[in-house]
Formats: structure tokens, C-alpha cells, sequence
């Protein structure tokens, strides 16, 4: 998948760096000025044209780097404020309410009653030390003694009920939460048995329920204190409302900081990922940082921790900086072309589309040659995901003559169809692409229309916006038709999943989910053939989340994808960079690498108390 | 003058209720609206019509308008769309000292260089010194402060390893280094706004060097610092104050993008964030402090060109 030699490459180009783009711009704007000085005048006088001062051009071109010098780790060491960045203030600080931007909060504040390690696919006990599934319907929890608040609060089994059974509550109180139904929508009830147990009562199986009550929307939470406060929630949060290793010191608009629980609970052999003795690191320090050139620059100059994922090309040019590392995991990215299904009713049109699109050109234009075929379930999500590339490649083949015969089909079907049905019929004469304002959204956009323009004869073009405008568009349903033909989202480059399939990729397929809101794949559409589909994709997802047995829910699962590439139904994926970058500093240790990208937290480290920073 | 005085301050809340008015038309019809900010993306956006009604964005654009004057009206600036949902007042009241400072600081480093450059350039135009001064001076004005800042930030931390930014610390907490925080953004800003300024002294200056006046102040045997500072200096100070006023406007916009760059909790920042995510009471309250705070400044410019040139009444 190297082939660099093709015509989609050279139209594409050598990327630049952003780096390399400054100091060209550099030079240039020097050069300008130079110029315009020689130029312009103020008064009638002539001039002589000053040369472009050396210093500009210095600074424009010299970009020295030096080798890395890591020493060798020492092993875990305790001490240190880990630093990290986020782009805005939060809003607010419960849990189970938001979850933009104060993960920092919910991970290292909030406890859970157990940790999932999606890479190794494993649970590590936390605030539980124990659970029994009684029966399909069942689930009780043995929680760990001795746990406290952070104002002395002893942690109770009523408190962790509290915690489990408040989302419906809050929906229905506050209207809407970030918690996805999916996790609370099987309670019956949560009951306190004891001072240590806990028992859920579902009203029917629900296969992910211990991956749900490890994420951050089940941090334990302070009953007194939450019901306590006007509007019994814990947004404006309240020194005593979580028990975790970390207490809230501080928070405005700079940033976050938190500092060690003095009183924090011990591990005793400790599963993987904590301490018996608590976490290694002393503080925590999030930064609101807007600009992403600033955060990365913060980075190379030692002065954070964690950046986040960057791409291959952001990856070269890190190396050799002394403050940074650099760390290849699978990646979980996504990149689609989703279908209106308003419009985009006819399979063969889908197929075509599907059979027009040239991915090895596209691997090697947006990948560098290095990438893998998407499966409807994220790929990575290994323990779910059976499909083989071998068997991707099977559905992703290029054959541009197939696709314009298929697509001339559906064509000369639909102006058959009169012009009553025009506004369902568009894409024949004219397909919006809909993207996101970004390099690489455009890049992926671009591709695909002048890909897909030259193959099906019918023109592609691409708009963009701004996320919000570009998320009002994703969700616009004034009308059975969306405003655009194709909704172009994601980079093919990081993501992850919590390893629940529901979490993953295959949910955007859900007509539950996202599958309706975003991509008109409704039980209630005008096209009787897309409205039967998404009733069968409906069935097929729930009765995935309630199969228990491991192996018959895998199969489902893998007969759902199979249904939904044979109709290439839904959305287009696209391929996904084979491998995703993580920079942090070179002083981070054993943050949980391969979970981070998992995990659904931003740029901060997720629950992780065994990471550490080698301050030697 | 005082009727002039009167005048303007009469106009300044008239312009201001047209100018919310705009800025509202125009955040309401751009696609998409709070709620969108708060579901956080499409993943939640089945909760889209409940945070409209929460937000009041159900409501037709004239009723959210006219409540939201209405309240302006009677001291209430309201309360930030997205949760956890502040006055609006506390938000600014939180970051305006930031921005102030940043823009007094930008318009002081703005005078103190852009000043003098323009003098010399204007006694000792067309030597290889107006020259290497011109380029300087083109360059910032043609140069976008954006640019500016990022390789302020980049080319630091490539050379030595070393990063302007640091966590912010508010000038009560700790003045030193506050301003070796904030003199960063000033001084980006500052150079734009000194290129600018020096260019129009250095032209104003030049328009008047051959007059009638000045020779005769140097046939009188005045000294040529005498004459350069009290006879055509000051002659050519009134395009330079409207310059300087103007500036302002450049200096509160850049501030934006200053502030996001070198992660300054100010106004600036504020409005980049509430823009993104549609926070209309935040937006209209920035940007009116913004227009506020320009008229004041080219009132007072307009007042004082009375004592620079006596010959101007109003």
C-alpha cells in the first residue's frame, strides 16, 4: 500500500508541515516587505531597496533539533504536577450531567467502582472489590471499605446506589444529560442490601453493564451533599462530593488544579493500573490553552505533559525534541461519507458510490500509504470485531466501470420517477459534500469529489462550516431530506472506543442513535426500503446488548456488519490511518498507552494512578 | 465643546442599540445555535429541542432580543448560554482587567516605539537608517499579528528550548510576572499599531518640514531639535492622534486572537469562545463593551486635537 507513484498523489502533493509552511511564509514575507519598502514611499523621494534583514531570514529558516537524550527509567517514583491543557472551560462539574472538557475532574476526583482496561479488555477493581452477576438480571456489588469523601464523608452503599440510579432523574429534571441512555435505560431499581452491597435490578440482560458503570458518568457521588445543593446536582462542585485521589483546588478560567487526597483510600493488591498506596503523581494541572500551535508548543518546550494524538506528519516533525515522546498504538479513527438516507434510498447508487471510490489512491494521497480498511465496529475493538481486512477488501473494491453502470441504473430509474419525487432524486444531478473547516477534512472531501465526480459523471462538490454550523447541518430534520448529500466526518486518524459495541463506530448505523438523527436512515422515512432496514438494524443492535453469551453476541454483531456492507447501508467508511501517534512528555511514564487512545477523555490521562513522572 | 461632549455621549447609546441589534440578526442567522454547544455534537443532539427550551431559543428572535434589552436595560446582562450557565457579569468582570491591561500596556509600547522611529525616520529620511526603519515598519504593518505571535511561540521553544507562556498570574497576585506574561501579547500587538503610527508621523512630519513656518523658525535660529519637536512635531500630532485612536479598535480585535495564543484569560478569549459556541448575552456584551470603549477613545481623541491644534472648535 506504498504506491507513491500515482496520479492522486502528485495531485495531492507533498504535505507541508506547519513548521515548514512558516518559515516559507516566512521568507516570503520578508522578501515582501523588502519589496513593498523599495516601493512605497511617503514622499516624492526615490528610494533604494533595503535587502531583507539576515536576522528574518535566519529565523525563518534555521529549525535546529536536537537528539533525544532519555535516560533509562529508575522505576516509579512518587511527586510532581502532571500538566495538561483543554481548549475551554467545562461546564460544570458533575459527572453524570456533562462531559465536556472536565475529565480531569471526573477521572482523578471522582472514583469508580471499577476501572475497564479496554486494550487488554479487562475490569481492575476500584471502588468495588467485587461483583456477582445473581442472573441475567442481576448485578451485585461488593464496595471497598473505608473509603471517604474529601470532607471525611464516609463513602456508603446508598451513596454508590445514589450514584448508579440518578441519570433517568437528572433527564427528567433537568431535561437532558451526556449520559447516554444505553447505560441506564435496563434499571428496574438500584438497592442499597447492606453497608457493602449493592444490588441493580435490570428489567432484562444488558451485556455491557460493567463497562458502563466504569465510565466517568458513574463517578461516586455524595448524596447528602448533591441533594443538598439548589439544584441537586453537583455542577458547581462542592468539597466533599467525590472521593477520589484527587481534590478540587481549583477552577477558572485559567484552568483546573487538583492536588493529592491526603486520606485516600488504599489498593490492596492492587489490580492493574493502581497503587496500594495511592497514585505516584502529587498534582494536577489542566490549562485552558485555545490554540493548538500553543499547546504544542508548551509541549516542546517541557512545559506539558500530554498533547494528545497528533498525525504522522506532526509525529516526524517531534522527533529528536528531548521534552517529548512519541508513541505509536493502533488506531481507531474513523473517517465517513455519510448517506442522507432521504436520498441516497436506491442501494445500487450506494454501491456505486462504494465501487467508484478509489482507496488505494486515497491511502496513499491522505495516509502515506499507510492504512486499514474500516469495518462498520470499530476495528480495533478486537474482542467484538471478527471481520479480517481480507474480508473488508472484499466490499471496498474499485471497479470504476461496475460503478458508473450502477450508477447510470439508479439514475435512469429515478427520472422515471417524475418529478414529484425530484427533491429524493437530487444526487443524480448533484451531491453536496458537507465537511468540517480543517486541512484534513478538506484534504478527505476534496479527494472524494473530484475521485467521485470523475468516475459517476455527476458532480461532487464540498461545503464546509464550522463544527457548530456543521453539526446543525448533521442534525437539520426541518425536512425527509438533509441540506447536503454527503455528511463528511472524521480524519481516519485516532479515536477509540470504551469497547462497548454501542460505544463504537457501529452505533452511527443505529437508527437509536445517530443513525436517524444524523443520517435519515429512520423508521418513519418516506422510502419504505430504508424504513424496513433501519427496523432491522434496530432489532439486531438491541438484541446484541442483551445477548450475554459471548461468542452468539459476536456472531450477531458480524451478521449485522455483513447485512450492512452487503447493502452498503448508512454510511461510507472510509480507510482509517493503520496506526495513531500519541505525543506526551518525555517524563511520563506508564500513563496506559494503548488505553488512552480508548478511552473517552480528551487530552487527559484517564483513570491511571500507576502513571508516573520520572523526574530524574 | 460641551454640546459637542453632550452630543456624542447622547449618540453613543443609540449606536449601541443598533449596532446589538445587527450583531443579533446576525448570530440568529447564523446556522446552528447554542443548544448545539451544549450536546456537545451530534451525539447527543437528540436533547436538542429540550436545551432550546431551556435556553429560550424556541422562542421567536424579537422576544429573545427585546429580553435580553430589556433586562440590559435595567442592569441585568443575563446569564451565559452555556452551563454552567454564569451571569454574564461575573464573566467579564472575571477578564476585562486582563484585556485592559493588555490593550494600556499595547498602546503605551505602541507610542513608545512607533514615535521615535517615526521622528528619525522623518530628520534622517533616505539614509540607509530610514530605510532599515521603513522595512521594520512594513513588516509589522503587513505582517498579520497572528503570525507574529505563533512564531514568538514557535521558534523560541525550536532555538532554546524555551516558551514564553506561562500559567497566567494577575497583576494583584504578582506584577513582575505578570507582565513578563502579558508583555508578550502587548508587544505583538504593539508592533503592528508602532508601524502604523510611525509611518503617519513620519509622512505628517514630512508634509510640514519645507512649510513657510518651519523655515522661518530655522531663519529665527532656532535649534533644529526646537524646531523638529515644538514647530513640526506637534503640527503633525493630529493625523497621528486619529491614527492612535483608530488603533484601538485594531488593538481590541487583535486581542483576540493574542489572548488565544498566549492563553490570557481575557475578554478577547472570551468572545472567541462564546462565538464558537454561540453564547449571544456574551457575544453581545463583549463585543458592546468593545464599541463602548472605542467611542470613548475617539471622543477623547476628537477632544483632544482642541489642545493640540487651538485653532479647532467644536
Amino acid at each position: 500500500m506504498r504506491d507513491r507513484d500515482n496520479y492522486w498523489l502528485r495531485l495531492q502533493g507533498r504535505k507541508t508541515s506547519r513548521r515548514g509552511f512558516l518559515a516559507g511564509t516566512g521568507v516570503a514575507a520578508a522578501g515582501s516587505a523588502a519589496i513593498l519598502a523599495g516601493c512605497g514611499d511617503d514622499d516624492d523621494d526615490d528610494d533604494e531597496a533595503p535587502a531583507a534583514t539576515a536576522a528574518a531570514t535566519e529565523a525563518a529558516t534555521e529549525a535546529p533539533t536536537e537528539a533525544p537524550t532519555q535516560a533509562a527509567p529508575a522505576g516509579p517514583t512518587r511527586g510532581g504536577t502532571y500538566r495538561s491543557w483543554k481548549r475551554t472551560e467545562d461546564m460544570g462539574m458533575d459527572p453524570a450531567v456533562f462531559h465536556t472538557d472536565n475529565q480531569e475532574v471526573v477521572y482523578q476526583v471522582y472514583n469508580h467502582l471499577l476501572d475497564f482496561q479496554v486494550s487488554k479488555g479487562t475490569f481492575s477493581m476500584d471502588g468495588a472489590v467485587g461483583y456477582e452477576q445473581v442472573d441475567e438480571s442481576t448485578l451485585v456489588w461488593t464496595m471497598r471499605e473505608g473509603m471517604q469523601f474529601h470532607n471525611g464523608d464516609p463513602v456508603t452503599s446508598e451513596d454508590v446506589a445514589f450514584t448508579i440510579e440518578r441519570p433517568p432523574g437528572l433527564l427528567a429534571s433537568l431535561g437532558a444529560t451526556h449520559v447516554p441512555a444505553s447505560t441506564y435505560d435496563y434499571f428496574d431499581s438500584i438497592d442499597p442490601v447492606d453497608a457493602t452491597h449493592i444490588q441493580e435490578n435490570w428489567v432484562g440482560p444488558r451485556a455491557d453493564a460493567l463497562i458502563h458503570r466504569s465510565r466517568q458518568y458513574f463517578g461516586i457521588i455524595n448524596k447528602k451533599l448533591v441533594l443538598a445543593q439548589p439544584d441537586q446536582t453537583g455542577q458547581e462542585h462542592v468539597r466533599g462530593m467525590a472521593a477520589g485521589p484527587y481534590i478540587l483546588s481549583e477552577r477558572n478560567a485559567e484552568g483546573t488544579h487538583l492536588v493529592r487526597n491526603p486520606d485516600y483510600y488504599p489498593h490492596p493488591n492492587p489490580d492493574d493500573g493502581f497503587v496500594e498506596d495511592g497514585p505516584y503523581i502529587d498534582e494536577y494541572d489542566v490549562r485552558i490553552v485555545a490554540d493548538n500551535v500553543t499547546a504544542r508548543s508548551l509541549l516542546e518546550s517541557g512545559d506539558l505533559d500530554a498533547y494528545g494524538t497528533v498525525d504522522a506528519l506532526e509525529a516526524e516533525g517531534l522527533e529528536g525534541n528531548e521534552n517529548v515522546a512519541v508513541e505509536g498504538a493502533p488506531a481507531g479513527g474513523w473517517a465517513v461519507l455519510g448517506f442522507d438516507g432521504g436520498k441516497w434510498r436506491d442501494q445500487r447508487a450506494r454501491e456505486a458510490l462504494r465501487k467508484a471510490f478509489n482507496y488505494q489512491a486515497f491511502i496513499n494521497s491522505i495516509h502515506a500509504g499507510n492504512a486499514r480498511l474500516q469495518a462498520p465496529l470499530t476495528i480495533i475493538n478486537t474482542r467484538f470485531q471478527r471481520l479480517t481486512q481480507e474480508d473488508l477488501a472484499g466490499y471496498y473494491n474499485y471497479d470504476p466501470e461496475d460503478a458508473r453502470a450502477l450508477w447510470e441504473a439508479a439514475k435512469s430509474d429515478a427520472a422515471s420517477r417524475g418529478p414529484d419525487q425530484e427533491k429524493y432524486d437530487s444526487i443524480y444531478e448533484y451531491v453536496d459534500i458537507h465537511t468540517i473547516q480543517g486541512p484534513a477534512y478538506l484534504a478527505i472531501s476534496d479527494f472524494a469529489a473530484t475521485n467521485l465526480t470523475e468516475v459517476l459523471g455527476t458532480t461532487f462538490e464540498v461545503s464546509s462550516a464550522d463544527i457548530q454550523t456543521w453539526v446543525s447541518a448533521a442534525n437539520d430534520n426541518t425536512d425527509d431530506v438533509k441540506p447536503w448529500g454527503l455528511l463528511q466526518s472524521g480524519t481516519g486518524v485516532g479515536g477509540g472506543t470504551d469497547g462497548a459495541p454501542d460505544a463504537s463506530y457501529l452505533s452511527w448505523f443505529d437508527p437509536a442513535q445517530y443513525g436517524s438523527v444524523a443520517f435519515n436512515f429512520r423508521h418513519d422515512s418516506p422510502h419504505p426500503e430504508i424504513a424496513e432496514g433501519s427496523a432491522h438494524v434496530g432489532e439486531q443492535m438491541l438484541a446484541q446488548t442483551q445477548e450475554l453469551d459471548h461468542e452468539t453476541r459476536v456472531q450477531i454483531i458480524t451478521d449485522l456488519q455483513r447485512w450492512i456492507l452487503d447493502r452498503a447501508w448508512g454510511i461510507f467508511t472510509l480507510p482509517m490511518a493503520a496506526e495513531s501517534y500519541l505525543a506526551v512528555s518525555s517524563r511520563l511514564r506508564d500513563y496506559g498507552k494503548d488505553d488512552w487512545f480508548n478511552a473517552y477523555s480528551g487530552n487527559n490521562t484517564p483513570r491511571r494512578e500507576a502513571a508516573w513522572l520520572d523526574q530524574a | 465643546m460641551r454640546n459637542y461632549i453632550i452630543r456624542r455621549l447622547v449618540a453613543m447609546p443609540l449606536m449601541l442599540l443598533v449596532m446589538s441589534f445587527v450583531l443579533f440578526l446576525l448570530l440568529w442567522i447564523k446556522p446552528g445555535d447554542a443548544a448545539f454547544a451544549v450536546v456537545a455534537g451530534i451525539e447527543e443532539a437528540r436533547n436538542l429541542d429540550v436545551w432550546r427550551e431551556e435556553l429560550g431559543l424556541d422562542r421567536p428572535w424579537y422576544v429573545q432580543y427585546f429580553d435580553w434589552l430589556g433586562n440590559v436595560f435595567q442592569g441585568d446582562l443575563g446569564d451565559s448560554l452555556r452551563p454552567p450557565r454564569n451571569p454574564v457579569a461575573d464573566k467579564v468582570q472575571e477578564r476585562i482587567g486582563n484585556t485592559i491591561e493588555i490593550g494600556l500596556l499595547t498602546i503605551a509600547i505602541s507610542a513608545i516605539i512607533g514615535l521615535p522611529i517615526g521622528i528619525i525616520s522623518a530628520i534622517r529620511r533616505n539614509t540607509l537608517s530610514d530605510y532599515t526603519l521603513r522595512t521594520a515598519t512594513i513588516v509589522g504593518i503587513s505582517v498579520p499579528n497572528f503570525w507574529t505571535g505563533t512564531l514568538i511561540i514557535i521558534f523560541p521553544v525550536i532555538w532554546w528550548g524555551w516558551n514564553p507562556i506561562q500559567p497566567y498570574t494577575s497583576f494583584t497576585e504578582d506584577p513582575l510576572t505578570n507582565l513578563s506574561i502579558v508583555i508578550f501579547p502587548a508587544a505583538i500587538l504593539a508592533y503592528g499599531s508602532a508601524a502604523y503610527t510611525a509611518r503617519i508621523v513620519r509622512s505628517s512630519m514630512l508634509e510640514v518640514f519645507f512649510s513657510d513656518y518651519v523655515r522661518t523658525a530655522r531663519a529665527k535660529g532656532l535649534r533644529e531639535r526646537v524646531v523638529v519637536m515644538r514647530h513640526v512635531f506637534r503640527t503633525s500630532l493630529i493625523p497621528v492622534l486619529t491614527v492612535i485612536g483608530l488603533q484601538l479598535g485594531a488593538i481590541l480585535g487583535g486581542a483576540v486572537v493574542a489572548e488565544s495564543i498566549f492563553a490570557i484569560p481575557g475578554m478577547g478569549l472570551l468572545m472567541l469562545e462564546s462565538v464558537q459556541t454561540e453564547d449571544y448575552p456574551v457575544v453581545l456584551t463583549v463585543v458592546l463593551l468593545f464599541a463602548l470603549m472605542f467611542m470613548i477613545i475617539t471622543l477623547a481623541v476628537d477632544v483632544l486635537y482642541t489642545t493640540v491644534d487651538p485653532r479647532i472648535r467644536y
